[in-house]
């Protein structure tokens, strides 16, 4: 029988090429997902009151193998919330195939400040997830911070791709080009990144500083101070306008300029100009980045945004008396002594005799008058440091916050016999001597501090009525 | 019935010959070997494998290998010191920052003796560990501390080694909590004359150095200072888990100021910091250098500052320096930050003819590669490659050398954290670190700690080049914080040269350049025992000679412009040339 008159033959071939590519798509398709074998999480509480993970990290390595997935961090002594978004997500793999799990797990370890460890979860995010613009944005954002340059730009280039109006991906390429002497490039990526977000200071200073490659010194100029107009409390804003100044021959204006950027933070957290990193750092539920951004914003005195930071790091060490002490000041700092007051006694509760505590108490009790309160505290303070000025100069505050003012004097008085030149006790003495309306002792300490070279030019200031607002140092 | 015509049967066949092309595709198909798709680890893996392949050989776990580089022979040398950082709970920020390490040959014998800065108590609460010496005996050490007088009582930290005194032996210099120390060096037995030389600066010293600034012929002391601490001023801080940590330097702002110490001869010294402008700007001192940058035959002074940025001291010539840190590029990185800056190594790492500089730098941060260009710095970490492996760790102890005598420059850094990681390994300290070694591959420094063999894994910090065992590599000292000192023996083969310059009296001359010459290329040395961090290295020059047959011709020069020469010189030589054999003196300045 030939095929040609075979008509029969036709149904019962195409049944058995569906049948066959019916196998073949069986084959083919991923192992049914499973639900992963993970070991048990326990936890525990550690002396700041956070609850820490307990977990067999073998046996979570061994799982994550079995599950076809990059080593995972050493979660015991991690915090329990972070360990418990890292099991979620192996199961989301495991269970759904979820391949956005994969990237939230390269946040954690971003959150944790294992960059490189991160990379091969993002490269996996990249390749399995749905979010795909978002992981090889975070890959690229990641290799740059590792000055993996290569790897860096591939990856910013294919977000590039896929978004090209996220203006921060075109500002790390313009870094990337700068770094590789492509001047041209490099412009042209800070200039669209302008267009695209016109404050955005990172790349208003990249333009600066490729002007400045390229020899354009003027330009520079231009661009410089309009990276500072746009940030003036930016410090790489500072210090290109430095650099260009003394490439302009202007060294005495550079080294003002200098002198600014060094008092600002040269590190403004995680997440100043890149929100997406700041979004991947919250999403790892790590606290590891809080302190870096609670500096940063006490050194821009924003102090609304220290306090939201330093809150949350409370909410999750409520015995942390650091944070508690910080937190109360930044209470106090905003006018509410009563929650400030709360905080200090909940911190108190936990370390009675720890000394920057009872100095933060005293002050807080000084700033609401309470003056029992503050010679109290202060008397503990001094009793713990004899010897320190900062803690008899303390005591000479709750004084006069007592009201004893003849007591508080007498006490600055001596201090200044022995540190004649500290310029915050001479502020300290001269706010009290102004307050109790002393006139002519005052302009004597002044004038005697004239004597002085190190405390001349305050002094003149304030005999001038040119000085700072009394009793700020101590 | 009549059969069809061929032409309709072959037309009523089509779905038949299509079904059975079907099936057959299908079945190719179903049947195919499969290839299977990755896993999300091989992903990452690739990845990494591909762009940053030092990741997975440092997590391989080949800690020690049998084979390479280097051997640990701290045993075999018979030196066993552990040292005493005073951790005591209390995270005071001294407990984390020593002990440095110097190489001096006390007994004038020719080989190398060693010294190793003590811990112990801070702030007066109970014994020191006493600063300890052995005398090398033909590379196994012999303690040597009670004989020697080397017991320095106090916390100490940098060591330097020079003839100070001008009396033909080397003599140390110890920085620590309190007062810096001056050893005088009589016939093997050290004398603590620091009272009677009028060194009294008294702070938190860190690493320090000796050069003639002045070019008067007297050693000079520059001591770095790190800040001013005192007890119980040290903040509370946590690690990322919320266990108490160390504080971050930039929590103290107790700023403190080095010192420079001019040399009056008869073994008296004179605080000139004021005087020669070396005072104002505040310092938080790590590492010190002196070399001439800018090629005027004067000696200016690199200072690594922690988390500040870093001094730039050129020599005025007039007895000032003027700070130009700035001006020259080298006060911050590329992005305008200030570093970390820890150990400092100074070598000619482009071949230019001028001596560029490498800084060691904390985690998250690149080392800081800097080029000289006749006193202009540029930072050229990422171009040099050491961005892409150096920021892992957090180094200290920093030397560049020719650790395989291939005449290419490799390096060595000593690692070890100030802050407690996220992640610790139970049992051990979360302060170690691995150590790094370094090798240049024609085009850039890469990463080569796989090849090394024994590298630390401690919390390195002092890190002191010398060839102990005298067969003509340069071995290694490693000074680790709360750990064991640590030896280890260079087993490179191949040629080498090393030219050991010498004063009039006979000591190393410091401030000597030495230029060795193969064919058309030239490589230089500087006579600068005092590099890395609070460390004192072996003063003689030393070269690898690669694939050379022979050096073509060694020159020396010596701070007072005083020149020497040799042509022809057989590799494997050891060439010790005297101030007295040279064949002019010229106060002109030093040639480039």
């Amino acid at each position: 029988m030939s095929i040609t008159t075979a008509r029969w033959s036709a149904p019962g071939l195409l049944a058995a090429a569906l049948l066959l590519a019916g196998w073949g798509f069986v084959r083919r398709s991923p192992a049914a997902p499973t639900a992963a074998a993970l070991p048990t999480l326990a936890s525990t509480q550690n002396e700041l009151g956070a609850q820490i993970a307990r977990i067999d990290d073998e046996a979570l390595k061994a799982s994550f193998a079995e599950l076809g997935l990059p080593a995972p961090p050493v979660c015991s002594g991690l915090e329990t919330t972070v360990v418990e978004l890292v099991l979620q997500c192996a199961r989301d793999w495991s269970e759904r195939r979820d391949g956005d799990a994969l990237g939230r797990i390269g946040c954690v370890q971003l959150g944790l400040d294992q960059k490189t460890e991160a990379l091969a979860w993002f490269a996996a995010a990249e390749r399995f997830g749905a979010q795909r613009e978002r992981w090889v944005y975070l890959l690229g954002a990641t290799c740059q911070s590792l000055s993996l340059d290569g790897p860096a730009r591939t990856a910013l280039e294919s977000a590039r791709a896929l978004d090209a109006r996220h203006a921060v991906t075109h500002a790390r390429l313009g870094e990337l080009n700068l770094e590789a002497q492509r001047i041209p490039e490099a412009l042209a990526s800070f200039e669209l990144a302008l267009k695209l977000a016109p404050d955005l200071s990172i790349a208003a200073v990249g333009r600066a500083r490729a002007q400045l490659a390229k020899g354009d010194v003027q330009a520079a100029f231009a661009a410089a101070q309009a990276a500072v107009r746009m940030q003036p409390r930016d410090f790489a804003a500072r210090r290109v306008l430095a650099d260009v100044l003394a490439r302009l021959g202007r060294a005495a204006e550079a080294q003002r300029e200098a002198r600014t950027a060094d008092e600002l933070p040269s590190y403004q957290g995680w997440g100043t100009f890149d929100t997406r990193l700041r979004e991947a750092l919250d999403e790892s539920r790590s606290l590891e980045h809080l302190p870096v951004e609670v500096s940063s914003a006490l050194a821009v005195q924003d102090w609304a945004h220290a306090r939201r930071l330093t809150e949350r790091i409370v909410a999750r060490r409520p015995r942390d008396t650091s944070a508690l002490r910080l937190l109360a000041g930044l209470c106090a700092t905003q006018g509410e002594h009563a929650q400030a007051r709360t905080l200090i006694d909940r911190a108190l509760a936990v370390a009675p005799d720890d000394t920057e505590l009872l100095i933060t108490s005293a002050e807080l009790a000084i700033a609401v008058v309470d003056g029992e309160r503050a010679l109290n505290e202060s008397a503990r303070v001094l009793a713990r440091a004899p010897q320190s000025t900062d803690a008899r100069a303390l005591r000479a505050r709750a004084l006069f916050a007592a009201r004893r003012t003849e007591e508080a004097l007498l006490e600055l008085r001596r201090l200044l016999l022995e540190v004649p030149e500290d310029q915050a006790l001479h502020e300290l003495m001269l706010d009290m001597l102004r307050r109790s309306q002393r006139a002519a002792e005052a302009r004597e300490l002044l004038e005697r501090a004239l004597t002085h070279k190190s405390l001349e030019a305050w002094a003149r200031a304030e005999l001038e009525g040119r000085g700072t607002p009394s009793g700020a140092k101590r | 019935m009549s059969s069809p015509s061929p032409k309709v049967a072959a037309r009523s066949a089509i779905p038949t010959y299509v079904a059975a092309a079907l099936a057959v595709g299908a079945g190719v198909w179903a049947f195919a070997p499969l290839e299977r798709a990755a896993t999300p680890r091989e992903v990452g893996e690739q990845f990494l494998a591909k762009h940053a392949p030092h990741v997975l050989n440092a997590s391989s776990g080949a800690r020690e290998s049998a084979r390479g580089l280097f051997e640990d022979v701290t045993a075999r040398a018979g030196v066993e010191f552990v040292h005493d950082n005073a951790q005591r709970g209390e995270f005071r920020i001294p407990e984390q920052m020593g002990p440095g390490v110097g190489w001096i040959d006390l007994d004038s014998d020719g080989d190398l003796d060693l010294f190793v800065a003590g811990g112990g108590a801070l702030g007066g609460e109970g014994a020191a560990q006493t600063c300890r010496l052995w005398r090398n005996e033909g590379g196994r050490f012999v303690d040597a501390t009670a004989e020697s007088g080397a017991f320095v009582h106090g916390h100490a930290f940098g060591v330097a080694v020079a003839d100070w005194d001008d009396d033909g032996d080397e003599d140390l210099a110890v920085s620590r909590l309190g007062s810096t120390v001056l050893l005088r060096n009589d016939s093997g037995r050290l004398f603590d004359v620091s009272e009677a030389a009028g060194v009294r600066d008294s702070s938190f010293g860190s690493s320090l150095c000796f050069f003639d600034y002045d070019r008067d012929g007297a050693l000079d002391l520059y001591v770095g200072h790190y800040m001013d601490w005192r007890t119980g001023m040290d903040p509370k801080c946590n690690a990322p888990s919320g266990a108490r940590d160390y504080c971050d330097p930039t929590r103290y702002q107790r700023f403190a100021s080095n010192v420079l110490y001019r040399n009056l001869g008869g073994g008296r010294f004179e605080d000139v910091s004021e005087r020669a402008g070396i005072r104002g700007a505040p310092n938080q001192t790590l590492g010190v250098l002196a070399q001439d940058f800018d090629g005027d035959g004067w000696v200016d002074l690199y200072v690594a500052e922690d988390s500040i940025p870093a001094k730039l001291f050129m020599n005025q010539r007039d007895g000032t320096f003027r700070e130009s840190a700035l001006a020259a590029g080298c006060a911050f990185d590329a992005r305008g930050q200030a570093i970390a800056g820890m150990g400092v190594a100074c070598e000619d790492i482009d071949g230019d003819g001028q001596f560029d500089l490498l800084v060691s730098n904390i985690r998250g941060q690149s080392h800081l590669a800097l080029l000289n260009g006749g006193g202009r710095f540029r930072d050229s970490s990422t171009r040099l490659g050491i961005a892409r492996w150096s920021m892992g760790p957090t180094g200290f102890g920093l030397v560049l050398f020719d650790a395989d005598l291939d005449g290419e420059l490799d390096g060595y850094v000593a690692n070890g954290a100030v802050a407690a990681p996220a992640q610790t390994t139970p049992g051990a300290s979360p302060y170690a670190e691995r150590d790094q070694f370094f090798g240049w591959d024609g085009e850039r420094f890469v990463d080569r700690t796989a090849e090394a063999g024994f590298v630390g894994a401690l919390v390195g910090r002092g890190l002191a080049l010398a060839d102990f065992d005298e067969d003509g590599d340069l071995d290694l000292a490693l000074a680790n914080n709360g750990g064991a000192l640590q030896l280890l023996r260079n087993g490179a083969q191949g040629a080498w040269l090393t030219v050991d310059v010498r004063t009039l009296k006979g000591a190393p001359a410091l401030g000597a350049l030495v230029e060795v010459r193969c064919g058309e290329r030239w490589r230089r040395r500087v006579v600068r025992p005092q590099s890395s961090y609070l460390s004192s290295h072996d003063p003689r020059a030393h070269f690898g000679l690669g694939a050379a047959a022979r050096v073509d011709e060694v020159r020396v020069t010596w701070p007072d412009g005083a020149r020497w020469s040799k042509l022809d010189v057989a590799p494997r030589t050891r060439l010790r040339v005297g101030r007295a054999e040279a064949s002019a003196a010229s106060n002109a300045g030093a040639p480039r």
